[in-house]
């Protein structure tokens, strides 16, 4: 016993002394790595070529050629356009003659450190060591991989353009330059997280966007510091921290809402590798409004709108009011319709304000478990989920109809909203006004609905009140904010920055 | 706490959002019973002195800063501070009876069910000092929101109600012995109609430069609105139930909607104006917490406003429920406070303003 103890305990000593020895060598490999970061690259090509290929730790897909004596070409096989780089660089360096350097590339940039050499090959370029100079030579040959243009699925219209963003940032700004090409276009670089070295851009219309919400996002853009942001909609979150439930700045995938926002007045945040657009400011009309409002007659749009506020405010409020008036003001009910109430109640054994919570969260779980599952049977098993479990439920006696019809209707008509973020906020109040409403009826119901009135007055997208143009009032943004007037008549964006009496009088 | 401009449209629904929910409770049922048929009359009559007081509070406040600065420095530091304190003791004391008005209007929604009052007041305070925290601007943004809704029903309601009266009751229009008011409904009915002065003085100055001008205006605007808008009021109550009945209701307005024509779709449409008379109760909270608050900035050499703030709430609440036992206290205490309010809140508006200006033209 004593002796197996003691062989245990050496054996664990020896695994704990050798787990330390090898984080030790870890530390050591690191600051090494750290100390190459900076060394500058020999004029030896090969010796150049085993230090940058330590630093990167030789990954596989890692290429170096020897073109000819003292000069090796190394890149990154799976992020360069081998017959680009075959035509461009390889070809040209082989037949030059000793003395000379030929690259054909684009863009060729001298690097002078291991780590600028290696920041070259990460970006898909190739880079040329050797040449009997001091550092490299990085030539621009870089194919990644892009999907083809298509229409963002979030966002489909039934009329109107059915391109969409991908995850190719030039293509994006390309995109953009056909929609708004005007000498104004300002698109400005952005550096979007240091440590990958993300590039992102800002695009504005120069004249139209307003200075203050310019100057806004320039300088949330210095201020924050992500620590991990490689999605347009990541970096969203880092420029709105405070917009708990409503969101404060928009997204599109849609180049021709983008442009419709860039003409309005608004500033537009793209990042490499994301196909989503950030749209800046943002405030509460925009969550009603869908690029298909633009394609329709001016009557048609403002009806639909009409259509979604009316459904956002039932969304919001038709189990709560249920709730208020079912078991706090039953006084307000018709005594008919309170029979039918009670009569299918009759039976049921959780009080109603459980038996609504039950059911909301159930509705939220089966669309939860929808969208988990591969598109051909998530369908169905939300289908099942909600006619089979809820009819199953109301027979068994478990809930009454009218609570699983109230609920329903409350889930279904909160997709009429058409931003996601919005509808999911909605669906997210509803819980504590349920509860609110079941402890104070229709006066704890106004309380509420006070309380989130207040909070939005008071939210702010960029320095713009969120809910301008209703308060404060503005009343040529009325134009196309519930209504929307025809396009003839629609005037200068709310959002756009008013123009100068000089510049008016001298246009006019 | 918000610090931008508001424009005039926002003044003028603030200055409204603070009048309707007394419109609407309380200062109706008061009105008939001491006017009686002609009661009617009484905002009308009260309301071209108020309007001036509200166009001379709100042009010099655009100019000159709010009551805040202006008293101070017109009238020296402890001069200036004792107007505003006894302004902020007239405000206060009002503060205390809106607060428990609402706390009992609150309380008439639940029809079953006892919830206690200190719960409901609670309820009150909190939305309402959140909003008296977030200050003018939102608070100016909140109200441009909700006093047009309420109006829009107001409005509503009476037209609604159109085929339901009984015009031979209100009639004839006017007087024969040529009154149209007596003293006491006047002095009530001038209390409410000096609140639009008492926010221009403190919220006119926060206008964008370009609109001060009009502030006085706007104020102006707000009291002649009010005061007509309450007198149609009257008026259809008058006709509604006749002048002896209607002199005898407390909340003569939650009754009137039990006769509107559409009341029996639901069994009790009075338990659905109350939350609505509630919403703009919560505004006018709000809006009287951040008057109190930063009057007492003023009147205090060092305030720290979320200090004053939450102990201004607590207090209001608290009084409210102590000084007040029952509902009925509540609408008798309308009728005192005109009694000394009335000189406190004219004299502590008017007088910094007029010796102030007065001061300043005669300095070098």
């Amino acid at each position: 016993m004593w002796r197996g103890g003691t062989e245990q305990i050496t054996r664990v000593d020896a695994i704990s002394g050798l787990a330390q020895v090898r984080e030790l060598c870890q530390d050591a490999l690191l600051q090494v790595g750290d100390l190459l970061a900076d060394w500058p690259l020999p004029t030896d090509a090969a010796q150049a070529s085993y230090g940058l290929a330590d630093f990167l730790g030789a990954p596989v897909d890692l290429v170096v050629r020897p073109v000819r004596d003292q000069l090796r070409v190394m890149y990154l096989r799976t992020v360069v356009d081998e017959a680009r780089l075959e035509s461009a660089v390889l070809g040209p360096l082989a037949e030059a003659p000793a003395s000379r350097l030929i690259i054909l590339a684009g863009k060729v940039t001298p690097v002078r450190t291991c780590r600028h050499a290696a920041a070259a090959l990460l970006a898909g370029q190739a880079v040329v060591l050797g040449g009997g100079s001091s550092g490299a030579l990085a030539a621009s040959v870089d194919k990644w991989p892009a999907r083809e243009i298509s229409e963002p699925p979030a966002e489909i219209v039934a009329r109107g353009p059915h391109a969409g963003f991908i995850e190719d940032l030039d293509t994006n700004l390309a995109l953009l330059r056909r929609g708004v090409p005007d000498p104004h276009l300002r698109i400005d670089p952005v550096a979007v997280w240091q440590r990958t070295g993300t590039k992102g851009a800002m695009v504005y219309v120069e004249g139209l966007v307003q200075p203050r919400v310019l100057a806004e996002v320039r300088g949330k853009l210095d201020e924050i510091d992500p620590s991990f942001a490689t999605d347009s909609s990541m970096l969203a979150q880092w420029l709105s921290p405070r917009a708990y439930i409503f969101p404060t700045v928009g997204m599109t995938e849609r180049p021709d809402t983008a442009v419709a926002s860039l003409l309005e007045g608004r500033v537009l945040l793209m990042v490499e590798g994301s196909p989503v657009a950030v749209l800046i400011p943002e405030v509460f009309a925009h969550l009603l409004h869908v690029p298909g409002d633009y394609y329709t007659r001016a009557f048609s749009a403002t009806l639909e709108r009409l259509l979604r506020m009316g459904g956002l405010l039932v969304a919001l409020t038709a189990s709560p009011l249920y709730v208020a008036l079912t078991t706090v003001n039953l006084e307000l009910i018709p005594t008919p319709l309170y029979i039918s109430i009670a009569q299918a109640r009759l039976g049921v054994p959780l009080p109603t304000l459980a038996e609504v919570l039950v059911l909301e969260l159930l509705v939220e779980v089966i669309r939860q478990a929808g969208l988990r599952l591969p598109s051909g049977i998530g369908q169905p098993i939300a289908v099942v989920g909600a006619v089979v479990i809820g009819q199953s439920a109301v027979f068994a006696g478990l809930v009454s109809a009218p609570s699983v019809v109230v609920v329903s209707l409350g889930f279904i008509i909160s997709f009429i909203v058409p931003s996601p973020d919005a509808s999911l906020a909605v669906r997210a109040i509803r819980y504590p006004l349920i509860l609110v409403a079941a402890a104070f009826g229709l006066f704890g119901l106004i309380w509420a609905l006070f309380l989130l009135c207040v909070y939005l007055c008071a939210l702010e997208s960029f320095g713009v009140p969120y809910l301008a143009p209703v308060t404060p009032w503005r009343p040529h943004g009325m134009q196309d904010t519930l209504a929307r007037l025809p396009l003839e008549q629609l005037r200068r964006p709310f959002l756009a920055r008013r123009p100068r009496r000089r510049a008016k009088a001298a246009g006019g | 706490m918000n610090r931008g401009s508001i424009t005039p449209p926002q003044l003028f629904w603030t200055a409204l959002l603070t009048m309707l929910p007394t419109m609407i409770m309380l200062l109706p049922g008061e009105l008939l019973r001491q006017g009686g048929r002609w009661a009617w009359w009484t905002p009308l009559v009260a309301a071209p002195p108020a309007a001036a007081l509200a166009w001379a509070a709100g042009w010099l406040a655009a100019h000159d800063g709010d009551m805040v600065e202006h008293a101070r420095r017109a009238l020296g530091p402890i001069a200036g501070r004792l107007v505003l304190a006894a302004t902020w003791a007239a405000t206060g004391a009002y503060t205390i009876i809106i607060v428990r008005e609402v706390g009992e209007g609150a309380r008439a929604t639940f029809v079953s069910g006892n919830v206690p009052l200190g719960a409901l007041v609670l309820m009150v305070l909190l939305p309402a000092g959140i909003l008296a925290w977030l200050g003018p601007v939102v608070i100016a943004r909140v109200a441009s929101l909700v006093a047009p809704l309420l109006t829009a029903a107001y409005l509503g309601g009476l037209v609604v109600a159109l085929p339901v009266l009984h015009i031979i009751w209100a009639l004839p229009l006017l007087p024969g012995d040529g009154r149209f008011a007596t003293w006491p409904p006047l002095g009530i009915a001038w209390v409410w109609l000096v609140e639009p002065a008492l926010v221009g003085v403190l919220v006119a100055h926060r206008l964008d430069p370009a609109a001060r001008r009009r502030a006085g205006l706007v104020l102006a605007g707000v009291t002649i609105t009010a005061a007509i808008l309450l007198a149609l009021g009257l008026w259809a109550l008058v006709a509604d139930f006749g002048p002896p009945r209607a002199a005898q209701l407390i909340l003569p307005f939650q009754l009137f909607s039990e006769d509107l024509p559409y009341s029996p779709y639901l069994e009790h449409l009075d338990t659905l104006v109350m939350p609505i008379q509630m919403l703009s109760g919560l505004g006018k909270v709000g809006i009287f917490l951040w008057l109190q608050t930063r009057l007492a900035g003023g009147a205090t050499v060092r305030c720290w406003a979320p200090a004053a703030l939450v102990s201004e709430s607590v207090a209001a609440g608290i009084l409210g429920l102590v000084l007040f036992p029952n509902a009925l206290a509540v609408d008798r205490s309308l009728y005192r406070l005109a009694d000394f309010a009335l000189p406190v809140l004219a004299g502590g508006i008017l007088l910094p303003y007029l010796v102030g200006r007065a001061w300043r033209r005669t300095a070098p």
